[in-house]
């Protein structure tokens, strides 16, 4: 009894351990401020859809999310403004297009928001 | 009320996987090149209702095919250049292993028939097998691909039942009709 409430306690600490180093690694975030970004799942599979497909147009993204136009511009702009993606509106023809592409730091971001869940995940596993 | 870590960052991985397999299949597929093949066949309809026996007519229909699938790339090719896109992607690879092994076997099995009294057959073969294929494949393309591999099914059981000599008019109305109507829905609402 005594040896299993020693084991609950070293796996505790290591689980304490683990979260607390992943505690640092989200404060030595430069940008501070992007895992509330990419909380949202809107913002977050905007990200994640530009990751792989270098341009969407505004009506890829809308079916793709599956969002309103309103939804889908107003989180559009946020991730714009913290310099994660790059709008371009355009003419095709007489008719206006808007085109979406991911931005270096937006990639750089999405790739240490994805190291941060999976050492979440290892933390709360081990 | 306590919140799972874990599960709350396996659910955000999941999200996030989804959405780029989502977003992956938007280029995959040519609306433009859907439309050049439906104009295709409807070329090949007009060309081999002047001929007088069906295994002719079938003839024109298999050096269409070769046509239609070479203009089916070029336009893929020139869509993801425009987009940006890459063509090795993995979406792109499981669509074509879903794809190519079912028009292989069509091409067996054309041989095979081929000197048969069963030749009449092979119309609603080709819709059937084609089916098949789009409907495998469209799990990695754009939702017009899974809709029109469904259509070529059920056009393939109605070209089955009718008498063989409709084979010719039933490819041109269903090769033509289904690859131009799908093909503007993926030109107009997928990135051309």
């Amino acid at each position: 009894m005594a040896a299993k409430s020693s084991k609950q306690q070293n796996s505790g600490s290591n689980v304490h351990a683990s979260l607390k180093s992943i505690s640092g690694f989200v404060k030595a975030d430069q940008e501070g401020d992007y895992h509330r970004l990419l909380n949202d799942r809107v913002r977050l599979g905007i990200v994640s859809s530009l990751a792989v497909s270098n341009k969407l147009t505004f009506n890829d993204l809308k079916h793709l999310l599956e969002v309103t136009d309103g939804n889908l511009s107003v989180h559009a702009r946020k991730l714009e403004e913290a310099g994660y993606i790059s709008i371009n509106k355009s003419f095709d023809g007489r008719m206006p297009k808007t085109e979406f592409s991911i931005r270096q730091k937006g990639r750089k971001t999405l790739q240490r928001y994805l190291k941060h869940m999976e050492a979440l995940i290892r933390a709360t596993t081990n | 009320m306590p919140v799972d870590i874990k599960a709350e960052a396996v659910n955000n991985l999941r999200f996030i996987r989804g959405a780029i397999e989502r977003a992956e299949r938007v280029s995959a597929v040519s609306g433009l090149g859907g439309l050049m093949m439906g104009f295709i066949a409807l070329c090949t309809m007009a060309v081999a209702s002047r001929l007088p026996s069906l295994a002719e007519q079938l003839l024109v229909w298999i050096g269409a095919a070769f046509i239609a699938a070479s203009a089916a790339i070029i336009c893929t090719v020139f869509k993801a250049n425009k987009n940006g896109d890459r063509l090795d992607s993995d979406s792109t690879r499981r669509f074509l292993q879903c794809l190519l092994p079912i028009l292989l076997v069509g091409a067996l099995m054309s041989w095979t028939l081929w000197a048969t009294p069963h030749v009449s057959l092979l119309p609603a073969m080709w819709m059937l097998l084609y089916g098949c294929g789009l409907l495998a494949a469209g799990t990695y393309a754009v939702p017009p691909v899974m809709y029109m591999g469904s259509c070529f099914l059920i056009a393939g059981l109605i070209t089955y039942a009718l008498p063989p000599n409709w084979g010719n008019v039933l490819m041109g109305l269903v090769f033509g009709g289904l690859h131009f109507a799908f093909g503007y829905q993926v030109f107009k609402h997928h990135g051309g």
